[in-house]
C-alpha cells in the first residue's frame, strides 16, 4: 500500500463520469494548502472550512467580500416586553422565538402573550437574537392592547444599533403613525426580515 | 447506549460601539459520547441589563466591558430612541 503520493495533476482520460476520491473507511478529507488545512469534508459528508471567515463565492471568479457566504445559523431566541421608560417584567404564557440567519440577514418570527406587566413608558418587543444595523420594520398581529379609538397596529420596528424597540400603531384615517402606551397584558405574533452589522 | 444532554455557552462576541455582548447557548445530545445534535439558542447582553444570572464568563465580560461610562452612553442612546418615536 502506498501511504502518500506525491503528483502535480490527476488526469482522468476515460470519461466515464465515475472519476472521485473513494475511501475505503470510515474518513475525512482535508484539502490542504501550503500544507495547511484549508476545508475538511467530514465522513457524513459535510464539508468544513477551517476558519469561519472562510465561505464560498457565488457569482464571481475571485475572492470578494461582498459575494462571499460565510455565515448560516438558525436557533431560538427568547422575545420579551419591554417598557421604554421602566423595562419592568411580566408573565409570560407564550413566549417563543425563532431566527435564520444566513450572511448579515436574519429571519424571525415570534409569539408572545404577557400578563400582569410592570413596565412604563411604551412597548418595546426586544430579546433580538442579533442587534438590527439600521432601524427595520417588521410586520406585527396584536391583540388585548388597548390602542386607542380608531387606531390599528399591524408593524413594529427594531432600532439603529440594538435588539429592541417599539410597537407601533397608526391612525386608521391616516395621519403620523404613535407608539403604543404599555400595557399590564397583552398578545404579539410578528415576522420579518432584518440587517445584523 | 448512553443519552447525554449537555448545554454550553459555545460563543461570546463583543459588538458595536455600546459592546454588547452576544451569547450562544448550544444544546448537545450525544449517543455514547457521539455528538447527534446540536441546537442554539441566543441572547443579547446591554450594558444596562441583568446579569445577576448569568455565567461566569459573561460576567467577566460585563465587568470588562459595561463601565459606568458606558451605562451612561448606552443609557443616553436608548434615550435618544425613545424621544425620537417611532
Amino acid at each position: 500500500m502506498v501511504s502518500q503520493l506525491n503528483v502535480d495533476k490527476i488526469y482522468n482520460e476515460g470519461g466515464d463520469n465515475d472519476s472521485g476520491v473513494n475511501l475505503a473507511t470510515n474518513d475525512t478529507v482535508k484539502f490542504d494548502i501550503a500544507g495547511s488545512t484549508k476545508w475538511t469534508l467530514n465522513s457524513s459528508g459535510n464539508l468544513f472550512p477551517a476558519a469561519t471567515s472562510q465561505g464560498i463565492c457565488f457569482g464571481v471568479t475571485s475572492d470578494t467580500a461582498a459575494n462571499r457566504l460565510e455565515d448560516y445559523e438558525e436557533g431560538t431566541w427568547t422575545p420579551i416586553i419591554v417598557g421604554s421608560s421602566s423595562a419592568g417584567s411580566g408573565t409570560y404564557s407564550t413566549q417563543s422565538g425563532t431566527y435564520t440567519k444566513i450572511g448579515r440577514t436574519v429571519t424571525f418570527e415570534c409569539a408572545l402573550t404577557w400578563t400582569n406587566h410592570s413596565g412604563s413608558g411604551y412597548i418595546y418587543i426586544g430579546g433580538f437574537p442579533f442587534n438590527a444595523a439600521n432601524q427595520t420594520y417588521y410586520v406585527v398581529q396584536t391583540e388585548q392592547i388597548s390602542l386607542g379609538a380608531d387606531k390599528v397596529s399591524f408593524t413594529a420596528r427594531i432600532a439603529a444599533s440594538s435588539n429592541q424597540g417599539f410597537l407601533i400603531n397608526s391612525p386608521t384615517s391616516g395621519g403620523d403613525r404613535a407608539a403604543i402606551a404599555m400595557d399590564t397584558t397583552g398578545s404579539v405574533n410578528a415576522s420579518g426580515t432584518y440587517q445584523t452589522s | 447506549m448512553a443519552i447525554t444532554k449537555e448545554t454550553i455557552e459555545d460563543s461570546h462576541e463583543i459588538k458595536n460601539e455600546y459592546k454588547h455582548i452576544y451569547v450562544r447557548t448550544a444544546t448537545i445530545i450525544k449517543e455514547d459520547g457521539v455528538e447527534i445534535s446540536r441546537t442554539y439558542h441566543r441572547h443579547v447582553i446591554a450594558p444596562d441589563d441583568d446579569t445577576s444570572s448569568a455565567s461566569d464568563e459573561v460576567k467577566k465580560l460585563v465587568a470588562l466591558y459595561h463601565t459606568d461610562e458606558m451605562k451612561k452612553s448606552w443609557s443616553d442612546f436608548k434615550k435618544a430612541l425613545a424621544d425620537a418615536g417611532p
